[in-house]
């Protein structure tokens, strides 16, 4: 049974985390089990979802999509969702004419309390480049076909701001409720790569 | 569905919402949450922790993303020993220490660890 091992050695910079998390809970910084929290709360309970919420309530009510507009960051903690990454929160309209969409050109600043953590292609230099200098060309490879009369912008999120994608609300949804239409918004959607 | 292009040296999602594992091996997501709990308790300022992360990816400009957090626990040792937390020499004793000690040591020959032998009545 050479699948089952407990026993290999540790990767160098697994050691180096260890070693980190080791003296800093010693010296009383940090608590192992907070820390286990935070993995916790990234990996299951924020994400997407908490944004594809907020996109759904702002396709439903008016009034709360100017909200959203005019100043997101309370908006959107007006459906409970805050904390870190999320203080200066900007979210952008796609509409008929134009279409947004959003990167961290320096390293991967994104709001981690409504879309979770940044997906690995978001963070490659690659994208973070190209994006900037041939949008069009970027989105075609995400499947999304801007048309040549509809305006891109692209936005660079920073420590100071950080921006979602409120996607155009698809067509035919009309009757739909707004845990149907969360169900349509995806991550993608709200970074602006794709449309819905 | 997105379509995948090579010169996007990432697995790009399958589906759109949230396909793509944000964490390789658990030892990202340990030095993930150890930043985030530190700022998050205000031991340090974000800001301080940001221009270090971004120093070390332009410092390796050529790599893809998966080294991201190769580059975020660089950055974090850096914030540690900066703000005087730790040394970089303990972190370095540390480290060898445990690379010596390995928690679960390699047993001599593979084997079951128990028998439960049968019971005869």
């Amino acid at each position: 049974m050479s699948g089952h091992r407990h026993n290999a050695p540790e990767s160098d910079i697994a050691l180096r985390v260890k070693a980190i998390e080791q003296l800093l809970t010693e010296k009383g910084i940090v608590d192992p089990a907070a820390i286990d929290l935070v993995v916790d709360y990234y990996e299951t309970r924020v994400g997407p979802r908490n944004g594809a919420r907020v996109v759904a309530r702002a396709w439903s009510d008016p009034d709360y999509k100017a909200r959203l507009l005019a100043e997101a960051t309370p908006a959107i903690a007006e459906l409970g969702f805050s904390g870190l990454q999320g203080e200066d929160m900007v979210a952008l309209e796609n509409t008929p004419e134009v279409h947004n969409v959003v990167v961290c050109t320096l390293c991967s600043c994104y709001p981690w309390p409504v879309l979770g953590l940044p997906p690995v292609w978001y963070k490659s230099p690659p994208y973070r480049a190209r994006i900037v200098r041939e949008p069009r060309a970027v989105l075609a490879e995400f499947g999304t076909r801007v048309a040549d009369d509809v305006e891109v912008r692209v936005w660079d999120s920073s420590a100071e701001l950080r921006y979602m994608v409120l996607p155009m609300r698809p067509a035919g949804t009309e009757g739909l409720d707004e845990e149907a239409l969360a169900a349509l918004v995806t991550r993608d959607g709200m970074i602006g790569v794709t449309a819905l | 569905m997105n379509t995948p292009h090579p010169r996007l040296p990432a697995d790009l999602p399958s589906d759109g919402a949230g396909g793509s594992p944000s964490f390789g091996e658990p030892w990202q997501a340990r030095i993930f949450a150890l930043v985030a709990r530190m700022c998050e308790d205000g031991r340090y300022d974000w800001e301080s922790f940001k221009v270090l992360l971004i120093d070390e990816i332009e410092r390796h400009g050529r790599t893809d993303s998966s080294d991201y957090y190769e580059r975020w626990l660089a950055a974090c040792e850096r914030l540690v020993t900066g703000q005087g937390f730790v040394s970089a020499a303990d972190l370095a004793e540390r480290k060898a220490e445990l690379a010596a000690h390995p928690p679960h040591p390699t047993s001599a020959a593979p084997g079951p660890i128990a028998i439960d032998p049968p019971r005869r009545t």
